[in-house]
């Protein structure tokens, strides 16, 4: 790792931010599982109540 | 210091008077155990994240970061994936499940969704035993943060902690454990915001701080950490899965799921867990690697970091509140063990076992004597805490996301999971969990954790596979266990004839004859009238 990079630098570089990346996908990820699970509620009540 | 003490003895008063509310509220042994099963997504979301954050919040997890800086963000990344999926991905189905078996604990629904009794000794023992452990754990934890806040001893600071978690429990059971939770991890919440956005704004915002921490060590900064600690896949990927795994397998986590108004509240839940933990587990990890910066001198303990930034920079009456909000992080966790020991010990044991003809009111009578006498046992352990204790828990967290996690999670997605199965999940994966820990084996380099996860895939595999696949009964369960519609509506109305009359054949089977009665009508107990219609 470079010692002259600045923390700040190194954040960006060495892939650090990817953590909070991560966070984002994991919001994205229970948005679409809740989309979905709501989509299947509202199908199975539309569909003969079961 | 005036102030801080003022501030932190009104939250303890709101505490115990949520306890004192909810006490007139509590009529029977189901509200005490797991409240009536009518708690709401937000109250069960927050519930959940308040007991999941542990004293780990505000004193390892910063020591962590303080040590370690931005690499022990591996450990933080699977807390919002972990609680927010536990809700959509097995509280959904375990809770349909509950309710089509009439189960109000975890050991019951194993020993009914696989008619083995042996699997509710087995998931109650494990539970037992590693929650005890847990209770102790919290007592110690909270003795030692009240006398490093307030300067007072160990034991008046234990005697402060934990007898206003007794009180509340004692009297608002389950109920006032979830709403004095809500109050905790809101509390918890603003004020991890307020530390974490004041100390940021004292490094020099965001990039002044990533510089002087990079100053200090430029291995702070990067996501291998000190030393290359999680420089390779499999280290950086074991905690995730360990952390993930726990919030399937913890019992004080399941039985937010069982206690659920309603299936459909899981999906609402696991919305509001990922957004509110997401917004929180960083920052609290954060603050030990503020602290490194912030802070003219070492603190001795690095699991001091956080507690000391709070008191050096914040004003009097954040800092009190902030104080409270980390005895808060501990009494919300102490607070479910404290129930769920009960709920074991009543539900599990003595009324299953030995007293399956108890009225409500003698099992509500005799939840409360348990809190009470757990309490207090509890207590006396912690006055002089074994010397292991905190590293016993750590190995329990692992055990429980093991024997539990994986057990739960094939019982609700695999119809074709046996009872032998999960016996010798449970079984064959504590044993190399044990072992491998204890003999320090390195198995391709494996984490003694990750080894005993796929032993425990493996064998709850095989052994179903091999073990008589379950009988009609319970595959007809599981299905409905599995579906979206409103599961008590259409077995009542007859939507689904064959299901209905399928489940109501597999309770009389698999149930106990206590629950059969109830199920034939003759004393419905549990708010679901369903199965007993369709029994009729």
């Amino acid at each position: 790792m470079n010692e002259e990079m600045s923390g700040s630098e190194l954040f960006w570089s060495s892939g650090t931010w990817l953590f909070v990346l991560g966070q984002v996908l994991v919001l994205v990820i229970v948005s679409v599982i809740y989309v979905y699970q709501a989509r299947r509620e509202q199908e199975a009540l539309g569909g003969g109540r079961r | 210091m005036t102030t801080t003490y003022v501030v932190f003895v009104l939250y303890l008063l709101v505490l115990l008077a949520v306890g004192w509310y909810y006490m007139k509220r509590v009529r029977t042994y189901e509200d005490f155990i797991i409240g009536g099963r009518r708690i709401g997504p937000f109250a069960s979301s927050f519930s959940l994240i308040a007991s999941y954050m542990s004293g780990y919040t505000y004193t390892a997890a910063p020591g962590l970061s303080y040590r370690s800086g931005y690499s022990t963000l591996w450990w933080a990344t699977g807390d919002a994936p972990g609680n927010a999926l536990s809700f959509g991905v097995l509280g959904r189905r375990l809770r349909r499940y509950a309710e089509l078996l009439r189960a109000i604990s975890l050991p019951e629904y194993l020993e009914r969704r696989f008619n083995s009794p042996s699997l509710r000794l087995l998931s109650g023992l494990i539970i037992l035993i590693t929650v005890a452990m847990y209770l102790v754990a919290q007592f110690v934890a909270t003795g030692k943060l009240v006398s490093v806040m307030f300067n007072t001893s160990y034991l008046t600071g234990m005697v402060i902690g934990s007898a206003v978690v007794i009180v509340y429990t004692l009297m608002g059971g389950y109920l006032a454990v979830v709403y004095t939770d809500v109050i905790q991890f809101s509390l918890m919440w603003v004020l991890t915001h307020v530390l974490f956005w004041t100390a940021l704004g004292m490094a020099g915002g965001f990039t002044a701080f990533n510089d002087a921490l990079g100053r200090i060590s430029s291995q702070l900064i990067v996501p291998a950490g000190p030393d290359n600690a999680y420089g390779t896949f499999l280290a950086a990927l074991t905690p995730i899965v360990l952390i993930i795994m726990g919030s399937f397998g913890l019992p004080h986590v399941t039985i937010r799921h069982l206690s659920l108004k309603d299936p459909r509240n899981a999906r609402h839940a696991m919305l509001i867990t990922a957004i509110f933990v997401v917004t929180f587990s960083f920052i609290y990890y954060m603050i030990g690697a503020l602290a490194r910066v912030l802070l003219p001198q070492a603190p001795a303990d690095v699991e001091e970091a956080g507690i000391r930034l709070w008191f050096s920079i914040l004003p009097p009456v954040l800092a009190g509140l902030m104080s409270s909000a980390a005895v808060a992080s501990i009494m919300s966790t102490a607070d479910s063990f404290l129930i769920l020991l009960t709920s074991t010990l009543s539900h599990d044991f003595l009324n299953r076992f030995f007293m399956p003809r108890a009225t409500d009111q003698e099992r509500l009578r005799v939840g409360r004597i348990l809190v009470a006498v757990l309490a207090v046992l509890a207590f006396v352990v912690a006055i002089r805490p074994p010397a292991l204790v905190f590293t016993i828990v750590i190995f329990a967290f692992g055990a429980m996301a093991l024997a539990l996690g994986v057990s739960n999670l094939f019982s609700v997605y695999w119809r074709r999971t046996t009872a032998a199965g999960v016996l010798t999940c449970m079984i064959l994966s504590l044993l190399v969990y044990v072992w491998a820990t204890v003999g320090k084996w390195n198995v391709f380099g494996l984490h003694p954790f990750m080894l005993g996860l796929i032993v425990a895939v493996v064998s709850v595999v095989i052994v179903s596979l091999v073990s008589s696949p379950p009988a009609g009964e319970p595959a007809a369960v599981f299905d409905a266990a599995a579906g979206y519609g409103l599961l008590p509506s259409s077995v009542r109305a007859g939507a689904s004839p064959m299901v209905g009359q399928e489940v109501s054949l597999a309770l009389r089977r698999a149930a106990p004859e206590s629950a059969r009665r109830e199920v034939e009508g003759l004393t419905p107990a549990h708010g679901w009238t369903g199965a007993a219609d369709a029994a009729g």
